[in-house]
């Protein structure tokens, strides 16, 4: 099973692809990847700046929502990408919650083979579902 | 576009195809769809199916527009005009797209083409160290948070008093490159945050900065008037919109819009079409945040339109002033805007579907929100940029009467995407397509190379086709068709 997979078929404009993990925390980190690998090649990034984030949601689909927003927003406002990523995904009465600790580094186009500058994450098509071999898979659009 | 619908389109005019209102059963307007009998062929049937579901919207008016260049896009089609009473009527963040105010400015030079390619390398060099391009590059401009404000605000006239401009660039700008009823109290700090860094950068995606050559003028007059003098005749094209800034801002209110749409008692096909009355506080409180955007936009591109300025005075060892780098036009095509439209004639001669609806209405103009998804404005006499594929030019276009009888003064933005990104990447590397370029002609700088495949002229539609639409619609006239000579693109 790979960790991601671009999709060729679903958005003309857009991009589209699926990740997959064993546990909610597998296919955070994975769909993140596949996220950071869009926008750069995650072998030319060498891992030296640390990142957390901390979110919580009503639901596990808009904590996936929001984790990979506040990628993209990383990636604009600290001109950070990474290529490590480390999720914990915790169910609680209330809601989901999500720490993540990443490492990265900050754009430079000398150094990293960039990809395209991602926009946003839609919600077009966007699904998460356990497979009956129990994996979990996400389907994600990107606006870019 | 499959069979059964395509069955199902009459013509209404030489290009214009529509699919009455009886269609579906909750459809309040047709579709009407600008395309030679090709492109309508070839249309894809996910972007027809969204032009049916914009159809369906509050307080839309005449019909649901689908441009030649129209493809699949988040809610509305990309290449999709809509337009709704500002009273009854909506705003939608998906109408709009991601990218607000992503658009295109046309600067002219006195210089031809056996000027410019002996030094087109230094040149595109040069350009591409100026203007950062690709993803989440920093710009030249820093900024405060209190600035930033003021540019929301100024639009490009901010640029232009700081001294990156002409006083009279204003003038060729939609809407004088500021439109009215930007609050920047509307806009989240998040959307500051990600945006304060990037005034006067490209970004990716298919933004690019293009250095061209006239290869056809088709109409001497008007094009002596918005200062195309002749075949060769060297011009620099600038498409790029709002950065992260914009992007933020339509983020944070397509995930307010859905709460909001239950509170409204709005029912849509799609949830992507998420929307709000236009007159609403929510609806007001994301028209000035958009305009916010939009302004960021209109000066982001003068910001980088005086760069290439510099660039261009730096290579040639002459003022641009002495270089004639005037500006022809910059153009909006994905923005929602007020104006006011004659509504009788909208329908034109051979429509029944809607007639009550028409005549029914006393006044000669109404107010309507004009939503333009890659789609450009095209008022009579005004020009329109349509930007093609890196690889096959071109087109600079006046508005026509047409335009403001059928289409709400709206055209055709651009080539439109027939192949996915992922798809376009496996059938060419960068690298293959730069050298393949370069023994054409044509000199290209990409910070990405699976970038600059995704982008290579095979993932677009014909842009003749899409022009040749547009012409027998007479929604816009082509006026001189141009070449690429060097290219920077994200």
């Amino acid at each position: 099973m790979p960790k991601f997979r671009y999709l060729p078929d679903i958005a003309t404009a857009d991009l589209a692809f699926e990740a997959f993990g064993k546990t909610y925390d597998e296919l955070f980190e994975n769909a993140g990847l596949a996220l950071e690998e869009a926008m750069v090649k995650l072998t030319s990034v060498k891992p030296t700046k640390e990142h957390t984030i901390n979110k919580e949601e009503n639901s596990v689909e808009n904590l996936l929502y929001s984790f990979l927003e506040e990628l993209i927003f990383l990636k604009d406002a600290e001109t950070l990408v990474f290529n490590r990523i480390k999720c914990e995904v915790k169910k609680e009465v209330r809601g989901w919650r999500l720490e993540v600790s990443t490492k990265g580094d900050e754009i430079d186009p000398k150094k990293h083979k960039l990809g395209v500058d991602v926009k946003a994450v839609t919600k077009h098509l966007f699904e998460i579902k356990q497979l009956p071999n129990k994996t979990f898979r996400c389907q994600i659009i990107l606006d870019v | 576009m499959n069979v059964e619908l395509l069955s199902r389109l009459k013509r209404v005019d030489g290009a214009i195809w529509e699919l009455p209102k009886t269609y579906r059963k909750k459809m309040r307007v047709p579709v009407r769809i600008v395309a030679t009998e090709k492109l309508l062929k070839d249309m894809d049937d996910g972007a027809v199916e969204q032009g049916i579901n914009v159809a369906h919207l509050p307080g839309i008016i005449g019909a649901s527009w689908m441009m030649p260049d129209a493809h699949w896009g988040y809610g509305f089609p990309i290449g999709g005009v809509a337009a709704f009473d500002v009273k009854d009527g909506v705003i939608s963040p998906g109408g709009i797209g991601f990218d607000i105010n992503c658009g295109m400015r046309l600067l002219v030079t006195n210089l031809t083409d056996n000027d410019v390619r002996p030094k087109i390398e230094s040149i595109v060099n040069e350009l591409f160290e100026a203007i950062p391009t690709g993803v989440g590059r920093g710009g030249v401009v820093r900024l405060s948070p209190d600035e930033l404000k003021e540019v929301m605000v100024k639009g490009a006239a901010w640029a232009i008093e700081k001294g990156m401009g002409w006083d009279e660039d204003i003038q060729h700008i939609e809407e004088n490159g500021a439109i009215p009823g930007a609050d920047p109290e509307n806009v989240s700090d998040r959307a500051i945050k990600r945006g304060i860094n990037q005034l006067g950068t490209l970004g990716g995606g298919n933004h690019y900065l293009e250095v061209q050559k006239v290869e056809k003028v088709f109409d001497k007059k008007v094009g002596e008037e918005m200062g195309i003098t002749g075949e060769g005749q060297v011009v620099v094209m600038i498409h790029c919109g709002s950065r992260g800034f914009g992007h933020q801002v339509a983020t944070d209110y397509l995930n307010t819009f859905e709460p909001a749409m239950k509170k409204y008692g709005i029912e849509v096909p799609d949830k992507q079409l998420a929307c709000v009355p236009f007159s609403s506080p929510e609806g007001k409180r994301y028209f000035s945040a958009m305009a916010c955007a939009a302004n960021n936009a209109f000066c982001n591109r003068q910001v980088i339109a005086h760069k290439v300025r510099e660039v261009f005075a730096h290579v040639f060892g002459r003022s641009a002033r002495e270089l004639g780098m005037d500006m022809v036009y910059d153009v909006a095509h994905n923005i929602a805007k007020i104006e006011e439209h004659p509504v009788k004639d909208l329908l034109g001669k051979s429509n029944g579907a809607s007639k009550s609806q028409i005549t029914n209405h006393k006044s000669p103009t109404r107010r309507v929100v004009v939503h333009r998804k890659g789609a450009t404005r095209a008022f009579p006499g005004e020009p329109v940029i349509i930007g093609g594929s890196m690889e096959t030019g071109s087109y600079l276009l006046v508005g026509t009467e047409g335009a403001m009888e059928k289409s709400f003064g709206s055209t055709a933005h651009g080539s439109g995407r027939t192949m996915s990104r992922t798809k376009a990447r496996k059938m060419v590397r960068g690298k293959e397509l730069q050298e393949r370029m370069k023994e054409r002609g044509i000199y290209v700088k990409s910070a990405s190379y699976s970038g600059l495949a995704e982008e290579a002229g095979f993932a677009y539609k014909d842009i003749v086709e899409v022009v040749k639409s547009v012409s027998l619609a007479d929604i816009s006239q082509p006026v001189a068709s141009f070449k690429p000579i060097g290219n920077i693109k994200g």
